[in-house]
Formats: C-alpha cells, structure tokens, sequence
C-alpha cells in the first residue's frame, strides 16, 4: 500500500535517545523533590492566608516581613502576587483581632484598594481531609484510564497484548507527573508556586489530555494494524506517529494558546493553574509521541525475543 | 441527508443560536417572552464569605447523626435569615460532619461568626396580663415626656449638620448604634409601617424634619442610600426606647426551656393518622411543664426559637416577628409527656420536631474554614477572566483558519455557535455557578472543543492527498476519525466525573463545567461542522482549489 507521508520522523529508530532525554528529565526532578521537596499550600497543610492588592506602589516585601515578624505571628511568608497584590500566608489560623492588626501594618505606609482582598483561614481538620481526598481522586483516576485503554484496545490482543496499551500509557503519564511535580517544585522555589487545589485539578486534566494524546495514536495503530500497513509492528507504530503527529501538535497548540491567554490576561487566581496545565500539556505531547507508542514496540520485541 | 433536509436543520440551528443569543445578551433583539436570567456567579468572582463548620456528633447514636446534622444545618439557616444576607446557601457537605456557608456579598463577617456560632435559645412563653396603677401610669408618662424632649434636641442637632453617626453613638437606643445608626439596606416590609413610610419618604441624604413615633419609641432617621430596581433602600436611625405605657397582654418566657426538653419527634395520632409532635421532657422539666400547664389551661403557650416563631405561621416563607406558633394547653399536663396535634402537615410536624429537638439538644460547632473574598477582587477577577476567555476564542478562530482554510472558518463559526450555546447552558441550568473555576474549565474546554475539527480535518487532508475526491474526502474525514473522537472525550469525561465524585468544590465547579463542554463540544465539532461543510463542498466553494487544506 502507498503511503503519502513525505519527510517521516523516525520516532523508533531514534527511541533509545528520547528514552535517555525522558529518564534525565526524570532524574532532575527527583533530585529536586528529595532536596527541595514540594511547597505545599495552605489547602493541604492548613493555616491562614491575607491577600491585599496596593493602589499605588507596593511597600518592599523585605520591610512588610520584618514589620510582620514582630507581631510574634509564628512562621509568616511574604511574597508579591500579580501586579500590585502582596500574599501573606501564616502557619497559623487567624482570628479577626490578629488579622486586623496585620491589615494596620499593610497600610501603615501605602494605601490598599478598598475591596480588594482575600482572606482565607484553613484548619488541620479540613486539610486533612482535602489531601485525603484528592489521594484518592488522583488514584482512581489513574486506576480507571488504565482500565479503560486495556479495554478499548481489548480487540487487538496482537501483536501485543490489549493491556500493554494500557500500560505504556500509564507509564506516559507517570512520566507526565514526574515532569510536572519537578516544575512545581522548581516554580515553588523561585516564584512561590503552591501545591494548592487547582494545582491538582491541572494535574488530573493533564492526566486525560496525556491519556488522549496516546490513544489517538493508538487508534492508528489499530487501524494501521487492520489494513496491514507497514512491513513490520516498528513501522506500523511509526507510520501511526507520524499520521497523527499534526493532528497532535495542533491539538496542544490550541490549548497552550488559549491557556496563554489565561495565563497573561486572567489575573493571579488562575496564573500557576494555566502555567501548570501548559506545562503538563507539552509533556503530555512529549510522552504520547516518545514514549507510549515507542514503548510498545519494545514489549512487542522484548516478546518476540523471549519466544524464540 | 437530502440537500433540503441540511438546510431544514440549518434554518433549525440558526433559529436555536438567535434564541441562545438573545437569552445570553439582552438587548432590542431579544423577544419579550423570553425568560431573563443572570448568571449565577459563586463567591470568588462577587464577593463574599464562606465557612465551613465541623459539627461534633460525637455521643450521638449513628442513627441520629444525619438528623441531628439536619437540625443544625436548619437553625444556621434561620439564623442567616434573619440576617438579612441575600441568597445565602446553607449546605451539609457529603461524607463529612461538616456545613458549608456561603453568603454571597458579605464581607464583614465578624458579626455573622458570633451569631452563627451561637447555642441555639429555645423558649416557651406563656401570655402574661399587664395592670397599671394610676402612679404607674403618670410616672412612664412623665419619663417618656422627658425622652421626647431630648429627642427633639438630637432631632435639631442632626438637621444643623452635625455627625449623624456620632450622634447614634451617643444617644440611640438601638444595638446599631455601634456602627453609627446604620442599619443597612431593606425594603419597605421588612420595618414597622411608621419607620418604613418615613424613611422611604426621605431622599438620598436627607433627615426626616419630625420625630417618627413607632411602638419602639421615637426614630430620627437619615436615608444614606436611595430606592434600587429591587426596592431597597439603606438608612441610618437614632432611636430614644419609650416605657411601654399600654395595658394588655405580652409574651413572658416560662421557666421551661430548651435544656428541659429531652427530645421530640414526630409521629402519627393512632386515631386519626394526623401528624403529630410529641415531646418529652426530662425529670426537672415534667415538673415545671407541669406547673406552666396547670396557670395555662385554655390559654395559648408559644414557642420560639433564636427569639423567633419556631416555624413560619403566616406562609410567607420567611420566618419574622409577624410568625407566631402557640398551640393551646388542653389541660394540666403530668410525666413530662406531651403531644402537639391539630391541623398540621407532615412536613410542618417535621419542622418543629427537628427545631425543638436541636433547641434541646445542642451541636457542638467548630469554625474549621473561612473565605472571604473582597467584592473589588471578585469583579476584577471576572473581567479577567472573561477577557482572557475572549481572546483566547479569537486566537483558536485565527489559527484554524491558517491551519485548514475553509474548513477552519467553517469550524470557527461552529465555535461561536458552541461559545453561544454553552453561555446559554449555564445561565439554564440552576446547579452552574460561575466560579473562577468554572472560567478555567469553560476556557479549557473552548481549548479542546477544536481537538475534535482538528482530528476530523487532518484525516480530511489525508484523504485529500491519497486522492479522494473532496465530498469523499469530507465524508470519511468524518466517519475514520470517530474512534479517535469518541475514545479521547470518554477519558476526559471518564476524568471529570471522578473529579466531581471526589472532588471539593472548586474542583466539581471545574468538572461539571468541563463535562459539560465536552459534550457540547462533540455537537458543534461534529454535527455542525459536517452539515455546514455539506451545505458548502457541492456548491462554487468546491471549485476554488485554494480554500481546502492541501
């Protein structure tokens, strides 16, 4: 059969490389999660946060922390946030009095926009419950796409077995996690990135967005496999990731796109939200093209050599 | 499909964009008939406070817990009530001991904290005779004569421009005298008719020029806001209490109260299969019930919870000082049991059982989580929000259009049509709040909604490049890419409706909006494309090579 792909990238014949790429990616993040560790929000670790926007120029985050810190507060974290905002986060819940007190300070020296405020207070009792919560959402999500991919691919059990599908996208996606908890930690170092709800609600969406990208090239696969294309199953595999290789950039350009918009336009509330999902979004393009599909065919030759 | 069927589908489609339209956006265009809604937008884009409790049930059988959650849930909501809050939620969130509070606009919550967190106060009054002697009578006359005449000095001071605030302070009577006399904004029902007639008579600004007498005492009132859409007007009062100087009958609480009652329930009369309340007071209470009943015989005993009827007797749907539940003693009452019977429905003998049992039994509750977010924010974060959404739609438009050409613009109009449609759903459906959440997954969801014409087309291309000819090229497009379309919107719904199982609720504001975008999104990517593309590749359009994607 002809096939009309001018200019194929040989995603299988260069594989090994891209494995090697993958596994320092992972590498570097790991080594960041075990000396930095993550930040974690006050969503998951309970305490209190003060949010304030300035009307003019905002006071240096150096003196607001050293007016703040003779407040005897505990543990207190200052930091700028958007434009004009100053964020204050407290180890501790605030009662009303303390928090008023805070607020005399802010605008001791510069004027604060009048309505313009967040003011959270966070429990261990709620925190708890909320990290308890989201394990088990991220765990049954994961349970269920690897479920669903073994049974959507159940109808090709050759040359790989159904669940083989399911598994290296599995794998994709924990290569997607691990690229995205090395940003978090990496942004939480240096711009003050949280691990807070929405954090987590990116992180399940790039879960499906990942899981997507690899099943569309799956499709091909399939339908490849039906029609006999290719001489063999690597190139079968390679004819399907470049058939899809357009479908799945313009795909992820879209949204990157509109998530930079959001992340430009939308104000501090959705900032690391956007920033979080176009991360997890390349890498979900990234792991669908170079290592799902690839993996398959070395479970398929790892398979072939152990029967012979 | 016939050609005449499309454009019959067509006609269809652009009938249900206008109306989407014109319910979405207001304006000359839109049919008078149609019903007008707003948005529902959650706490973080208007403004607001929410809490959430943490109710001890602890010693309580397991039996009783969800019911006794109830109680709870029922007193804080009166309480928010009587408030004044607009548009409060009171909720009990699933699989925990736990209620959420939302009250939407108030930012101040200091006030709303200490009465929320209140034992609630039940009280059984009985109706008292008051007797005045002559002396009595000139003595509250003489009194009230001296209150009048410092009245009319406050009442001059206020008309020469002095601080009405630190007036209030100084002189009124009132508990608002603490914030300057303010008593925030209400509506002409909500005060005793002498008040309302006056302050509603005054403009923005304005003193009333006489002392207003009403059964409190004498009101100096200053209307510091006018009369909006909805008939609210704010206003400020100093108030000089008079002695009550009138004989009759009033409501005196009896030594019984909510610590008496052991419990209540409801049940059914065995005679009559009415529903019925019976309650059951402790060894103490029989005692005292049993002398409230004895002095009572024939005569009303009200009850009242928070210091209000304990249910809503006028049918009004709201429970205010015109409510008044006082059923009548049939006679002198031993062992502490009673039962409550007479014409009343399930649901009403459901109400007071519960609200007596948690005036008897209180719930321990904990402040576990708090937000407040300032109104300024929550505008600013909308308008944000909404413009980012806007140019990111115009953004997707341009690019598919560069992409794919005519198909692109064919799925950039099936894009409005999608943006239109979705807008609409979320003003139709109740359960929507436009949360902060909900923009990002709308916004996301306008994101994927392409991912859909993005695959359709790409497979158009390649039937195009083997050779196809163009209406085949469209049609397999369509049919081959559908696996790829169905398995890739299964995972994302598979993902948001876990979201939503597990989720809090920023994140179920995200999944439901997300869900919902999916859907819509395989209606516009997939019928709509196809039946514009069909109305368009028979025609000239087919001709002009440079307009299809090669």
């Amino acid at each position: 059969m002809a096939l009309a792909i001018l200019n194929m990238f040989d995603f299988i014949r260069y594989r090994k490389w891209f494995y090697l790429l993958s596994l320092a990616l992972v590498v570097v993040s790991l080594f960041g999660l075990f000396s930095w560790g993550l930040n974690w929000g006050i969503d998951f670790r309970g305490g209190s946060s003060i949010y304030v926007e300035y009307q003019n120029e905002r006071p240096a985050i150096s003196d607001l922390r050293s007016e703040l810190n003779q407040l005897d507060l505990g543990e207190v974290e200052v930091r700028t946030a958007g434009e004009k905002g100053v964020m204050i986060q407290l180890t501790e819940t605030l009662d009303d009095e303390l928090r008023d007190e805070i607020l005399l300070q802010l605008e001791q020296d510069h004027q604060l926009v009048e309505g313009s405020y967040e003011f959270e207070n966070i429990s261990a009792t709620i925190s708890q419950d909320l990290a308890n919560k989201t394990q088990r959402a991220v765990f049954i999500s994961i349970l269920v796409i690897l479920i669903y991919v073994s049974w959507a691919f159940i109808k090709i059990n050759r040359p790989v077995p159904s669940w083989q599908y399911g598994l290296t996208a599995l794998l994709a996606l924990i290569f997607d996690v691990m690229i995205m908890l090395g940003v978090f930690i990496f942004l939480g170092q240096f711009m003050g990135l949280e691990i807070n709800v929405p954090i987590i609600t990116a992180l399940l969406i790039v879960f499906g967005y990942s899981v997507n990208d690899s099943v569309v090239v799956f499709d091909r696969i399939r339908e490849n496999l039906l029609k006999g294309v290719g001489r063999d199953y690597s190139e079968t595999v390679n004819y399907a990731l470049n058939q899809s290789l357009g479908r799945t950039l313009k795909t992820s350009l879209t949204t990157i796109v509109v998530l930079l918009f959001l992340l430009l336009l939308g104000g501090s509330t959705l900032y690391f939200f956007a920033l979080a999902l176009i991360v997890g979004i390349i890498s979900g393009t990234y792991s669908s093209l170079f290592i799902a599909s690839p993996l398959l065919v070395d479970l398929y030759q790892w398979r072939f050599k152990n029967r012979n | 499909m016939s050609r005449r069927k499309n454009f019959l589908f067509l006609i269809l489609l652009l009938v249900a964009a206008y109306f989407s339209f014109a319910f979405v956006y207001p304006g000359w265009w839109t049919p008078s008939w149609l019903p007008k809604h707003d948005f529902r937008y959650g706490l973080d884009l208007q403004g607001g406070a929410s809490l959430i409790y943490q109710a001890d049930l602890t010693g309580l059988p397991e039996a009783e817990k969800g019911e006794a959650l109830e109680g709870v849930r029922d007193v804080i909501e009166r309480r928010i009530n009587f408030f004044g809050v607009a548009e409060p939620r009171v909720a009990i969130r699933e699989g925990a001991q736990q209620l959420l509070i939302e009250m939407p606009g108030v930012d101040n919550i200091d006030e709303a904290l200490a009465m929320i967190g209140e034992t609630p106060v039940l009280e059984f009054k009985e109706l008292v005779e008051v007797e005045l002697t002559p002396e009595e009578l000139a003595s509250i006359e003489e009194e009230n004569q001296a209150i009048r005449q410092q009245a009319e000095e406050v009442l001059a001071r206020a008309l020469a421009g002095e601080d009405f605030a630190q007036l209030a302070q100084e002189y009124s009577d009132c508990p608002s005298a603490e914030d300057g006399g303010q008593l925030g904004s209400f509506q002409f029902e909500d005060m005793v008719a002498e008040f309302s007639e006056a302050a509603f008579a005054l403009e923005e600004g304005q003193i009333t020029s006489d002392l207003v007498e009403s059964s409190f005492g004498y009101h100096i009132i200053k209307q510091t806001r006018g009369q909006d859409e909805e008939g609210f007007i704010e206003a400020s009062h100093i108030l000089f209490s008079i002695q009550q100087s009138e004989e009759g009958y009033y409501w005196q609480n009896t030594e019984l109260t909510g610590r008496h009652l052991a419990t209540a329930r409801r049940s059914l009369d065995a005679m009559t299969g009415q529903a019925i309340v019976e309650l059951e007071f402790n060894q103490e209470g029989a005692e005292l019930f049993e002398n409230v009943t004895a002095r009572n015989v024939g005569q009303p005993l009200a009850i009242f919870l928070d210091g209000f009827s304990i249910i809503d007797t006028t049918g009004d749907g709201k429970i205010d000082a015109s409510d008044l539940y006082a059923p009548v003693v049939q006679d002198k009452i031993t062992g502490g049991k009673a039962v409550i019977s007479g014409d009343m429905g399930a649901q009403e003998a459901a109400d007071i059982a519960r609200r007596l049992r948690s005036g008897a039994l209180p719930v321990p509750i904990e402040l576990v989580s708090q937000k407040t977010v300032g109104p300024t924010l929550g505008r600013e974060s909308l308008e944000k929000s909404l413009y980012a959404a806007a140019w990111g739609l115009l953004a997707i438009m341009i690019l598919m259009i560069i992409f794919y050409r005519f198909p692109g613009f064919i799925s950039a109009v099936a894009l409005i049509l999608f943006t239109i449609f979705l807008l609409a759903l979320f003003k139709l459906i109740p359960q929507i709040t436009l949360t902060m959440a909900g923009i990002g997954g709308a916004i996301l969801s306008i994101g994927m909604a392409v991912d859909a014409n993005v695959l359709i087309f790409e497979r158009m291309k390649e039937e195009i490049r083997e050779g196809r000819s163009l209406d085949r090229a469209v049609e397999n497009g369509f049919q081959r890419s559908w696996p790829s379309i169905r398995d890739g919107s299964f995972t994302t719904l598979g993902i948001a409706g876990i979201m939503w199982l597990f989720g809090t609720s920023f994140i179920r504001g995200f999944a439901m909006i997300l869900g919902l975008g999916v859907f819509l999104s395989l209606f516009s990517a997939i019928i709509v494309t196809r039946l514009l593309l069909r109305l368009c590749y028979s025609g000239k359009v087919e001709k002009l090579k440079w307009l299809w994607p090669s």
